[in-house]
């Protein structure tokens, strides 16, 4: 993965990035993507040099806590962020389009045509006026000029797709009628109405009870194989990571903080973050111990950073870890880390300052 | 019959006091429409002979006259008729006008905020300040009084009131998930300022601008009755009001027709505006229909 430290956008050839495990270009490649919100505190730096790509059918989970920039970057790639944030700089291509430079005209066509889009509260993404018909209809029309029956007989047989009984009478409902997890298939429905290449998922599940949160990922890795489509998932859930995902990233303070093969980064953690995380997980064996936490917040994104932005909750922090920036390095088989006391002394050194179920971090519970 | 009108109709057969409401409404509409059909007479033909008659079951009243003689001989029931043309149509012009204005520019000063809020605003401020009434009557002084200018005038006074209504609504409105989804989507400024933002707000401005359209009704009769409103030989209830002032004690029906007339489609109308606005909200019509049912 290029880091946009190293090259500082140097490179003029619109289709530099190829990804090194397949020797094409993928399907979306970010390059130091930044948004900032001016805020009265200074500028808000809520992606900070953010880099990733996904190749075509492919799922990326971007896992993070809250305001570390996730959804901010997923709204990035298509210019959704609502003003006054804005996107300030880096590359985002995607089918060969640059879509931080693409008119407004282009980026409608990519939104819901080829990039489809489902957010956290499906209660309150859909227009409470409009039954889920209209509104299905409304991005048929849109983006394949649908319009009347044609679009009705479309939206009836979307609503089949994502397995919404009785479709044909249903389609005549308001949003209000329906249940949170009705209300996320419609999302769905509209998200994958023209066949995106890329679904991008942003905490999909986080607004519905347990039982209905394995539908809707089964529904969306269901469709994901039959439409082939590439899955960017947001969460902040490391267990839908592991069930969904085959690369995750890891956000921390606006930044990627790590990366790798999901598998390999949950279980062999290259950054004290990640291991952080997995350590907080509460565990069915054990019922006793107080759950774990992070002492301390994330830092204030308006004011400048020095060194690495975990630093300061980090138990394992050592005094260069203040001192210089971090860069996200591939310390094994595309497992990229920003630690840098990982990429001084490799995975033993997380692991064994680090060790499950104490430690320094059991501080913190008090 | 197209599908939402049998729906609004539907809605309508299972609400008696909106049923009510809106017939009258629609009859003020239609009297004002047929007025010259309708009338039993010119309202401007004056009798001398005749003059301040009681209606037809007082003590000289005549059927000739249903509803009495004013002062100058004019027959009541014909100048009660004539002026709902000058009421409604001075207020539903006044709320078209003020209304697509106001709302217009309060969508683009929500909807865009920065600098456009900041100047939209700015203007609704100043125009806010000028006392209604005041601004009326020098304006009023300036061009002359008359139906197109009471319409100038109170549109001038009234479009602020739609202006910071759907400015605050599209602020909320703006923010919601349904717009963010509906961006994500592919929807340009157009569709989603006219397909989503516009109908969410519509129960409210549809229920300001009916009680706008009341109180501009009742402002005309205002002005009309000061005396730079409607003038002579146009018909106003204002305009009966103030003339049948001198004969409030010995002739009150003069002042009770058109005042009559004036509260009961004043009241109407809030009656249809708050069926308007539960008929509006999905969830609202269907709790309501359930508790019909």
């Amino acid at each position: 993965m290029p880091d946009p430290t190293t090259n500082p956008g140097a490179n003029p050839t619109a289709n530099a990035v190829v990804n090194p495990a397949t020797g094409r270009a993928p399907l979306l490649s970010v390059e130091g993507l930044r948004t900032e919100f001016p805020t009265r505190a200074g500028v808000f730096k809520a992606v900070n040099g953010v880099s990733f790509i996904i190749d075509r059918g492919e799922t990326l989970g971007i896992v993070g806590e809250s305001g570390s920039g996730k959804s901010v970057s997923a709204l990035s790639l298509v210019r959704l962020v609502a003003p006054p944030g804005r996107v300030v700089g880096g590359r985002v291509m995607f089918e060969g389009q640059d879509l931080l430079a693409a008119s407004d005209k282009e980026l409608r066509r990519v939104r819901g045509g080829r990039i489809g889009f489902v957010f956290q509260d499906p209660m309150t993404s859909l227009n409470p006026l409009m039954t889920v018909g209209d509104q299905l209809e409304e991005t048929l029309r849109l983006h394949l000029g649908l319009k009347g029956a044609a679009a009705r007989g479309r939206a009836v047989e979307l609503l089949k797709h994502v397995e919404i009984p009785a479709a044909e009478s249903r389609v005549r409902a308001y949003p209000y009628e329906f249940s949170g997890g009705m209300c996320q298939r419609v999302m769905i429905a509209i998200a994958i109405a023209c066949n995106p290449a890329l679904l991008v998922a942003d905490e999909p599940t986080t607004a519905l009870d347990v039982t209905i949160q394995g539908q809707i990922l089964a529904l969306i890795k269901d469709l994901q194989r039959e439409l082939s489509m590439a899955l960017l998932l947001i969460t902040h859930d490391l267990g839908v990571i592991a069930h969904m995902t085959q690369r995750t990233a890891v956000m921390y303070a606006g930044r990627i903080v790590e990366t790798g093969p999901t598998s390999a980064l949950l279980g062999r953690s290259l950054h004290a973050y990640t291991r952080s995380l997995m350590l907080c997980r509460p565990t069915a064996s054990d019922t006793t111990s107080r759950l774990l936490t992070i002492p301390g917040q994330p830092p204030n994104l308006a004011q400048e950073l020095h060194g690495c932005p975990f630093a300061p909750r980090c138990p394992m922090a050592e005094a260069a870890c203040t001192e210089r920036d971090p860069e996200l390095l591939e310390l094994a088989a595309s497992h990229t880390s920003a630690c840098i006391v990982a990429q001084r002394d490799g995975l033993s050194a997380v692991v064994d300052r680090l060790p499950a179920g104490g430690g320094s971090l059991a501080g913190s519970a008090r | 019959m197209p599908h939402w009108l049998s729906s609004v109709l539907g809605e309508l057969r299972r609400d008696r006091l909106a049923t009510a409401a809106v017939t009258i409404v629609m009859t003020y509409l239609l009297a004002a429409l047929l007025a010259p059909w309708i009338a039993p007479g010119d309202p401007n033909s004056q009798d001398v002979v005749g003059r301040l008659q009681g209606p037809f079951w007082d003590q000289g009243g005549a059927l000739a006259h249903p509803l009495g003689t004013d002062a100058l001989g004019q027959d009541l029931l014909s100048r009660v008729i004539y002026g709902a043309r000058a009421s409604l149509l001075i207020g539903f012009l006044v709320v078209l006008v003020a209304g697509t204005f106001g709302t217009v520019l309060g969508v683009v000063a929500g909807y865009r905020g920065g600098r456009t809020d900041q100047i939209i605003s700015r203007i609704t401020d100043i125009q806010t300040a000028f006392p209604g009434l005041l601004l009326a009557l020098t304006i009023l002084a300036v061009i002359g009084p008359g139906e197109t200018n009471l319409v100038i005038v109170f549109a001038i006074n009234g479009w602020m009131v739609y202006c910071r209504t759907a400015r605050s609504q599209t602020l909320s409105i703006r923010e919601q998930p349904y717009i963010e989804a509906a961006r994500a989507a592919g929807s340009r400024q157009r569709t989603i300022i006219f397909g989503h933002i516009i109908p969410n707000l519509a129960s409210t401005l549809v229920t300001l601008a009916t009680l706008e359209l009341a109180r501009i009704i009742l402002a005309e009769s205002v002005l009309s009755f000061l005396g730079v409103g409607v003038q002579t030989p146009s018909v106003s209830w204002g305009l009966m009001i103030a003339d049948a002032e001198t004969y409030m004690t010995t002739n009150p029906w003069l002042t009770f027709v058109p005042g009559a007339a004036l509260a009961v489609l004043v009241l109407a109308m809030n009656v249809v505006a708050s069926w308007v606005r539960t008929i509006a909200d999905p969830v609202q019509r269907s709790r309501e229909s359930i508790a019909r049912a």
